[in-house]
């Protein structure tokens, strides 16, 4: 009776032991199939965001604006690096993707690299619904498409003539144009000029004919400001200080590369007698592009537009 | 001892289905995992395709190609052919662009035979995948009795992307 009792007990314990491994490397096998699929889908959300980049290149238009509305929340981690180093020359930003699901967020799924676009956003973006908007960034010809990416909501508050006209154009849902009374107590208020308890202060630094109001300034925000030119004031705006300052040095590298290429298509069309007065400008601009400041660049690169315009042929100028 | 040896056999027995559970287990992983990875392979293929068709449709308006909406100057192709720091800037493995009308014969661009030539190969990283294109406008300029003017073709831009 002993015996069998042993048996049967040593039977029952052999099975309960290899049952629960069993049991517990299905469960376990489950878990990671399932965590897999939830990284799978981020990554491919993470791409799609990068396809959905490409249509916003304006080409001739002036800016384009755009929402996306998902059906449950998302993060969005934009990283950017400034480092100029094979295979990424001009520097590239990573965009990764996590979703909300089962009240958690999930794996953050592997990020889709971006080299030939310059994305101003937060550090981290949550939410349902993303705006979007592209502006060209001439500097000062075309150096790319430069698109802006949020979720908050902005008043803008003595906006100039120029951004005032822009926000209606492009119908942006997200940012209204008021005066500071009429703003909504959740938007970022950004206040052009000087006025108090705004969270965004956009000072203009134009102090002469040479340029436009507001066309450079400075972007004030809690415990930094940023200096920027022409459509940077959106960046500066919409982006944290890392991502712009990275974005900006891209954006520089980018300057200097246009400028060797058009250098050489200025010496290969010298055969059609186009003009070497712009080479040698150009070269000098991209070869202080990467060290000089942005405001400093601008009048070297207000001489290179100069020279441009006075001779007949053009190098940068659409058909 | 004869129950000794019915009791081993138990235990054997029990073994043998275990294994054969855990086996089976096993196999539908084995499945489940393939059948995922081709799901996948397919998916990537596809934004890669949808990649390309945009870049395809983009490239025109990016300041290395552009003479305007839809058109490529081809003076700054012939540059920038000769540029390897671009090889990586577009997620894509082939750039080339084609002039269908008028034709000199698909004879590939050299800076000996521009502008008497059809074919611009930007780059080719020679992977195995597909193309897509795009119709365009292929623009140069010329020195016409003192004065600049643009002469533009017919052209196709072809991206290539790679295949899993």
């Amino acid at each position: 009776m002993n015996k069998l009792g042993l048996e049967f007990n040593f039977n029952w314990l052999f099975a309960v032991i290899v049952g629960a491994v069993v049991i517990f490397i299905t469960i376990y096998a489950i878990g990671q199939i399932a965590g897999q699929k939830e990284e799978e889908t981020a990554t491919y959300i993470s791409k799609q965001l990068d396809i959905f980049f490409d249509p916003l290149e304006t080409g001739i238009a002036s800016g384009k604006s755009t929402q996306v509305t998902l059906g449950r929340n998302i993060r969005i981690n934009n990283k950017c690096s400034s480092q100029s180093l094979a295979p990424y020359k001009f520097g590239k930003q990573e965009f990764s993707i996590s979703e909300f699901t089962r009240n958690q967020w999930n794996r953050v799924g592997l990020p889709a690299i971006l080299q030939d676009k310059y994305i101003f956003s937060d550090n981290m973006l949550e939410g349902k619904k993303f705006y979007f908007f592209s502006k060209n960034f001439e500097f000062p010809f075309k150096v790319s498409n430069i698109i802006f990416m949020t979720t908050e909501n902005y008043c803008f508050i003595n906006a100039p003539s120029e951004i005032r006209d822009e926000i209606q154009d492009l119908r942006f849902e997200n940012i209204q144009e008021n005066s500071f009374g009429n703003c909504t107590e959740s938007s970022i208020k950004v206040c052009f000029g000087s006025d108090s308890n705004c969270d965004i202060l956009v000072e203009d630094l134009c102090n002469d004919y040479s340029c436009e109001e507001y066309e450079i300034g400075r972007v004030s925000k809690t415990g930094y400001s940023v200096d920027y030119v022409g459509s940077l004031v959106y960046a500066a705006i919409f982006s944290s200080q890392e991502v712009y300052e990275c974005n900006v040095q891209r954006l520089m590298i980018r300057v200097k590369e246009l400028c060797s290429l058009y250098a050489d298509e200025v010496s290969f069309l010298s055969r059609e007698s186009c003009g070497s007065e712009l080479r040698t400008k150009l070269l000098y601009l991209g070869a202080v592009a990467e060290n000089l400041p942005l405001l400093a660049l601008r009048n070297t690169a207000q001489d290179v537009e100069d020279q441009h315009s006075s001779q007949e042929c053009k190098i940068w100028q659409d058909i | 001892m004869a129950r000794y040896i019915r009791g081993q056999m138990k235990i054997q027995q029990m073994a043998f289905m275990l294994m054969a559970v855990v086996l089976f287990f096993l196999l539908v992983v084995l499945f489940y995992m393939a059948f995922q990875s081709r799901n996948m392979g397919q998916k990537a293929e596809e934004l890669r395709e949808t990649k390309a068709n945009t870049v395809a449709l983009m490239l025109s308006r990016t300041p290395e190609f552009s003479c305007g909406d839809f058109c490529i100057d081809t003076d700054r192709l012939m540059v920038l052919m000769s540029r390897e720091n671009y090889n990586n800037f577009w997620a894509v493995s082939k750039i080339k662009v084609v002039e269908l009308y008028p034709r000199d014969g698909l004879v590939e661009c050299t800076m000996q035979n521009y502008p008497n030539c059809d074919v611009y190969s930007v780059y080719d990283k020679n992977k195995k995948g597909s193309s897509t294109e795009n119709y365009i406008t292929l623009c140069r300029r010329e020195n016409l009795d003192g004065g600049f003017v643009n002469i533009c073709r017919l052209g196709k831009i072809i991206v290539g992307f790679e295949s899993i």
